[in-house]
């Protein structure tokens, strides 16, 4: 009884310790007015008199912008999200912001629930290739066709495309790494995307705190690690680009997964130099040049087949199963995993425990009835 | 010794419904407890113009329980296994609670909730569970209600969208389910 006393004490002290950190000079009756609390309940619940409920904890972190395991325990959360954004870039202007990034926040918060769901007690994953040559290496030949699958594989990276965000994502989740895009159908988009995100995983700027903060430096060095891997210099050197027709360069962004104007601009970052046909079609639609240039004769559309693949709903295999085996446990409903296939629960046909009533009977002698 | 009844919001909002709290007073027959996250989300609920009897709740279930900080980080666990995509943050956080505080302090206790995924956590972690629908089906085994007005009841929930007693949709169905 008196550890209880204690720990309860201890969730006012860390509530009084982030008031004066977030709301300094904030009027304790104000701020239990804004989470649904009389000032005498709240006041005593800041003295370890009273217990908070689960309610009015989640309130007063949301308030105080602070971590609801942290707040109970004086722990780190095990679960604890960092996110990093792909900014978008003005060229022009030379700003960066991620305009979508408020209405983002309900898509992440399912991601997170899925992961929290599927593994509830993750562990941490191997350390990342800290450079574009170690990754490149990792990831192995011809990584950039199936790039999600061999950041799964080979780089313990969870890859999640979902339609309804605005900008592609990367989050630690407790020890978890998982880079979250849009479904777009955009894979020269996609490929930077992922290679952008695996830059700030690997290079440790989620453990630096200012993860989603408008920083240069670190877009720059994300950008940097995304060019080198995506388009490595050797590669580069050793094209004839004054040779170069319309179809071998068609041929050349097919293979390296990238579009008209990341090529145009990686050769003017590394050579100064932008060849008239590469600046041609920088301006244009990278599928123009493909449609009109680019032949293979597999008797399929291989860029429709990639496009399909940029598009379609995505969430790691291992999740799934993850939330199928506590399905069947009992432990998770199907909401998270229809959610995650885009289906809905009721049309997900999978083994679930029967959950059974008391019966009547039962029910009234155990009332006294 | 007679078990305790704990009810979540949403059993408390179909009583207030179908104006019948007091019918829940007389089931739960002086064992009603309730935690106070629960506690909590039904005087909000009071605050609607068409729920305004469930101020009165509290003469049913008491002082609300509150929880020790362990049973607030397992209801934070449990609240995770209840939720799905596009939930508000808040949302499950009484059912939560109350299945963390009944487990950790082995209440002998029924959940009464119409939740789906709160009925197959509790029933996962021991807790017995009823629903709405058995409660009235006790009322009138009990004869605390005659079949005629409950099956009123049924018709105000269906109406509000609430549901219905299992394979229920006519008279005879409602008759026949009751003799069940």
């Amino acid at each position: 009884m008196h550890a209880t006393t204690d720990a309860i004490g201890s969730i006012g002290s860390r509530a009084l310790q982030q008031i004066g950190r977030v709301r300094p000079g904030a009027l304790h009756r104000d701020l239990a007015a804004e989470i649904g609390m009389t000032p005498d309940a709240f006041s005593r619940a800041l003295n370890g008199k009273r217990s908070f409920s689960s309610l009015e904890l989640a309130s007063l972190a949301d308030a105080l912008h602070a971590d609801v395991h942290w707040l109970i325990t004086g722990e780190p959360d095990p679960y604890r999200v960092v996110i990093a954004a792909r900014h978008g870039f003005d060229h022009a202007t030379g700003r960066r912001d991620v305009p979508g990034r408020d209405g983002d926040e309900q898509a992440l918060r399912d991601v997170t629930l899925a992961y929290r769901q599927g593994d509830p007690r993750p562990r941490p994953a191997a350390a990342l290739p800290d450079s574009a040559e170690a990754a490149r290496a990792t990831l192995g030949d011809d990584f950039i066709r199936p790039f999600a699958d061999r950041l799964e594989e080979r780089l313990e990276v969870d890859v999640v495309r979902i339609a309804d965000l605005s900008t592609a994502y990367s989050l630690r989740l407790g020890g978890r790494r998982v880079i979250v895009l849009p479904a777009t159908g955009n894979w020269f988009w996609e490929n930077w995307s992922l290679a952008h995100e695996l830059a700030h995983l690997a290079l440790g700027h989620h453990d630096l705190g200012l993860a989603e903060a408008d920083d240069d430096p670190r877009e720059a060095a994300a950008n940097a690690f995304a060019a080198e891997l995506l388009l490595p210099r050797d590669a580069l050197a050793v094209v004839d680009w004054d040779g170069l027709d319309a179809a071998g360069l068609a041929a050349l962004v097919w293979r390296w997964g990238v579009s008209t104007d990341a090529l145009a601009r990686r050769l003017n970052a590394l050579t100064g130099y932008l060849p008239d046909l590469v600046r041609a079609w920088a301006a244009q639609p990278t599928q123009r040049l493909l449609r009109r240039h680019w032949a293979i004769d597999t008797g399929i559309d291989e860029i429709t087949a990639r496009m399909d693949a940029a598009a379609a709903r995505r969430f790691p295999r291992a999740l799934q199963e993850q939330h199928l085996e506590r399905i069947a446990l009992g432990a998770l409903g199907k909401g998270t995993l229809a959610w995650m296939l885009g289906i809905h629960p009721e049309a997900l046909d999978v083994d679930v425990p029967p959950a059974t009533e008391v019966p009547t009977d039962e029910l009234v002698d155990a009332l006294g009835l | 010794m007679a078990v305790l009844l704990f009810p979540d919001n949403t059993v408390l909002i179909n009583f207030a419904l179908f104006g019948q709290l007091d019918l829940l007073r007389r089931l739960a027959n002086g064992h009603g407890r309730w935690c106070a996250t629960v506690a909590a989300e039904c005087a909000a609920s009071a605050r609607r113009p068409d729920l305004g009897t469930l101020a009165g709740a509290r003469d049913i279930f008491g002082p609300p329980l509150s929880p020790t900080p362990t049973e607030l980080r397992d209801a934070r666990f449990l609240r995770d296994e209840l939720a799905s995509p596009g939930d508000h943050p808040f949302k499950h956080l009484g059912e939560a609670e109350t299945i963390a505080v009944m487990t950790s302090r082995a209440l002998d206790g029924i959940f009464v909730t119409d939740d789906n995924d709160a009925v197959r956590l509790a029933t996962r972690h021991g807790v017995p569970v009823v629903r709405t629908w058995r409660l009235l089906q006790l009322a009138v085994r009990t004869n605390l209600a005659d079949a005629d007005a409950v099956w009123g009841y049924v018709q105000i929930l269906r109406a509000r969208r609430r549901g219905s007693p299992p394979g229920v949709s006519d008279r005879p169905s409602f008759d026949k389910w009751l003799a069940s």
